[in-house]
């Protein structure tokens, strides 16, 4: 890859609902970084931004084939390529 | 062997050791493991009927539902574990799950699995046939993944997890039959050796360190080693996912989308919420008036009955008054008022659970969630608490957090649970009454003679809706206090920043009516009534000889009431009904009725014969439409009952928090109901 990761990974957040990307990189720790490896989260695997809940706190993201839901600020930490 | 370390509970149904043969029937042992929404409990009820048992197993204070089938002369023990996506022990679900396989070691497991999304339910199949010898998978929901165009060969998955594979619909029966035989072969001969191991997934499987380490050590310690095995096993999954799922082209519609376009929508997703909640109510106290009225009737015979038997015995007065008006009655209106609610919205409610809706609802709510510093989830045990508070509190398990599950567990109470739920809508009605009462005697003069017969039908309508209306607005405000009281506990005793939060929003399915009609009536209905008529019995012997133990010029009854009427005056109530929740105590559901039973002992009143007296004694006893409120708001936010409190013990380990229980709520509710008060008389309103 010739371009810096700075410059293509976004925040999952970035998206905009119907989007999709490839999960890069996981910048949480502890059981929740588990928890969403766990479910799938997993570096390389497909993402996609399905909607925003009612708040625009909590996104809806369908990965593996499930819906699940994630707040924002965890989210924010989940960067990916898009396309 | 097996049987030995099974608890009490159980050895009184496996008499024999679990899967040595004794000659005639061997008892055998099944776990049934599973992701949540894949249909394991579907499977699990057809399979066991709606014969549940509740096992205390060791090592932990949680008590597992378990069914036995008779099949091919053998008893089958199936235990429902919790559905968890893992069996990493990272919550107290996956850490139940994994200590029962590990302790018990059962002679089969099963793991039901979506064959719509083969690869995610692979983990737990990767994991659970590490961690067990004998592993069957159930292919579950595979007319599902055919109507979405997904074809699984069975076939070569059975060759990929070297594990016997049977394709089933749990919902009309397909391939139960089958997957009860392979369980069979399974117990008697082990794992069938018919294939072997292809050479990834044995070294997948070699190199499971989480999985294979002590029991109950959480595989958190070496993260980068458990990371690694999980990267490893979703390659597998995936891998063994995309050489045996084939997908062709469909014309299905994504119906959980657009109904989630709808439902979750940022704008019309909460709306939308309260309004099905409101029709809920509505068609609840609408349809139950009748039933209601026709089992007041019933009793009442039943009663002229008894009290013409015991005349004809020449039983003494007080004999008949303890058994006839004390234990009787008592148990007659709870049945009466408690039963047609009941009936009628617990089999709606698990409708829409059964559909996948609550988890919506926690969506809708996360955002107010995160603000007061709770959990997401905390809706999913809110909505648990409308069955039973007990079942909430143990739901909070869920929450993976102690902060934000105790925030959950101890705000419980403020959502009605269905001991309170008649009394709720009784309560509403009245307030109903009181207020159109008010204006009735206004403006009831010119309505004589024509258009009799639909002002009438008219209003039992009106009133449905009136009262629908302040029974939603009363759980508003119970959710309302939820949040209030989560926000200023996350600002005192149990300070911290809100943590993360995951949740699937499974696909909405189409519930089986028929089962989850019988299942909500046996599970939710009977269960409940069973255990308020346990109570009301002996409650109400002992209030019936309260209100007839005389003490100078007054009943016991009427001088404890007396010594409480002031505080229950400054609360908006009086001293009768605070009397009434204190003496509920051990059950929410006899409240009203110790009420109605002190008022009538204070006059000498027959037996209201229909839902609509039983209302007309509250109102003859000076309750107008505030005293109703107040005892609408008493009732939704005061203490929890007994058995919710001792959950909250067994739950958290402490007295503190069991205490904490009650205390906040009281304190909650007085602050509210005396708030009301003042409001009230601020306005000149009554």
């Amino acid at each position: 890859m010739s371009e810096s990761p700075s410059d293509s990974w976004v925040a999952l957040t970035e998206l905009s609902p119907g989007e999709a990307g490839t999960l890069q990189h996981i910048g949480l720790s502890g059981v929740l970084r588990l928890r969403l490896m766990d479910l799938g989260f997993t570096p390389g695997v497909g993402v996609e931004l399905v909607r925003k809940g009612p708040g625009g706190k909590l996104l809806a993201v369908r990965i593996r084939g499930t819906v699940m839901a994630i707040r924002s600020s965890d989210a924010a930490k989940l960067l990916i390529v898009r396309g | 062997m097996k049987a030995g370390a099974v608890h009490d509970d159980l050895s009184d149904h496996i008499t024999c050791c679990g899967g040595v043969n004794s000659g005639t029937s061997r008892n055998i042992i099944v776990a049934l493991a599973g992701n949540p929404n894949v249909g394991k409990s579907t499977v699990f009820n057809s399979l066991t009927g709606l014969n549940r048992h509740t096992g205390n197993w060791p090592g932990k204070t949680v008590d597992l539902f378990y069914g036995i089938v008779d099949f091919q002369g053998d008893k089958y023990h199936l235990v429902d574990l919790p559905g968890t996506y893992s069996l990493r022990a990272l919550s107290i679900e996956e850490q139940v799950a994994r200590d029962f396989l590990i302790n018990e070691k059962p002679d089969v497991t099963v793991c039901v699995v979506d064959a719509t999304n083969l690869e995610r339910n692979l983990n737990l199949v990767f994991q659970l046939r590490d961690i067990t010898p004998n592993c069957v998978v159930c292919l579950n929901l595979v007319d599902e993944a055919k109507t979405r165009g997904i074809h699984i060969d069975v076939e070569g998955l059975e060759q990929e997890l070297g594990l016997p594979v049977v394709p089933t619909v749990a919902r009309d029966g397909t391939g139960l039959e089958q997957l009860m035989s392979t369980i069979a072969v399974v117990a008697r001969n082990g794992r069938i050796p018919k294939v072997t191991l292809s050479r990834e997934t044995a070294g997948v499987v070699n190199c499971l360190p989480g999985c294979t380490s002590h029991h109950g050590e959480p595989g958190v310690s070496g993260h980068s080693g458990v990371e690694q095995e999980i990267h490893e096993i979703y390659k597998e999954a995936s891998r063994i996912a995309s050489r045996t799922t084939f997908h062709a082209p469909s014309h299905h519609k994504d119906t959980t989308a657009i109904i989630d376009d709808m439902v979750t929508s940022r704008r019309f997703g909460i709306p939308l919420m309260l309004a099905l909640l409101g029709v809920v109510f509505f068609i609840t106290l609408y349809l139950s008036n009748y039933p209601s009225d026709l089992l007041f009737w019933l009793f009442s015979v039943i009663e002229r009955q008894l009290t013409a038997l015991f005349m004809d015995l020449g039983a003494s007065p007080w004999l008949y008054g303890l058994l006839v008006l004390g234990v009787y009655r008592t148990v007659a209106w709870v049945v009466a008022v408690m039963f047609p609610p009941m009936a009628i919205f617990f089999p709606i409610f698990t409708l829409l659970e059964d559909a996948g809706y609550l988890p919506r609802i926690a969506f809708n709510l996360d955002h107010l969630f995160q603000r007061c510093h709770g959990h997401g989830k905390q809706a999913l045990t809110m909505a648990m608490g409308f069955g039973c508070n007990a079942a909430g509190v143990v739901a909070a398990r869920i929450i993976e957090s102690p902060r934000e599950r105790l925030i959950a567990i101890l705000t419980n109470t403020f959502v009605p649970c269905n001991g309170r739920f008649p009394s709720l809508l009784l309560f509403a009605s009245v307030f109903c009454r009181g207020i159109m009462g008010s204006r009735q005697r206004a403006a009831l003069a010119p309505n004589h003679g024509l258009g009799v017969a639909s002002p009438v039908q008219g209003s039992s309508v009106m009133s449905a809706a009136v009262s629908g209306a302040a029974v939603l607005v009363s759980i508003s405000i119970g959710v309302l206090s939820t949040f209030i009281v989560s926000y200023l506990l996350s600002k005192t005793i149990l300070k911290g920043v809100p943590s993360s939060f995951i949740m699937e929003l499974p696909p909405y399915r189409k519930p089986k009516v028929g089962q989850v009609i019988l299942r909500a009536f046996k599970d939710r209905t009977v269960f409940v009534l069973k255990r308020a008529v346990l109570v009301a019995a002996p409650c109400g012997a002992i209030t019936w000889l309260l209100a007839n133990t005389w003490l100078g010029e007054q009943t016991m009854l009427g001088a404890s009431a007396a010594f409480l009427d002031p505080l229950g005056r400054v609360l908006g109530l009086d001293g009768v009904t605070l009397l009434a929740f204190i003496l509920g105590f051990p059950a929410n559901e006899i409240v009203v009725p110790i009420a109605l039973m002190a008022y009538l002992s204070q006059t000498a009143m027959s037996q209201p014969a229909s839902l609509s007296a039983m209302q007309s004694v509250l109102l003859s006893h000076g309750w107008t439409w505030v005293t109703a409120l107040s005892a609408m708001l008493f009732s939704l936010l005061h203490f929890p009952c007994g058995t919710t409190v001792y959950t909250v013990y067994k739950e958290t380990g402490s007295k503190k928090w069991a205490v904490l229980s009650i205390v906040i709520p009281v304190a909650f509710a007085c602050t509210v109901l005396i708030l009301l008060q003042g409001i009230i008389r601020l306005l000149g309103l009554a």
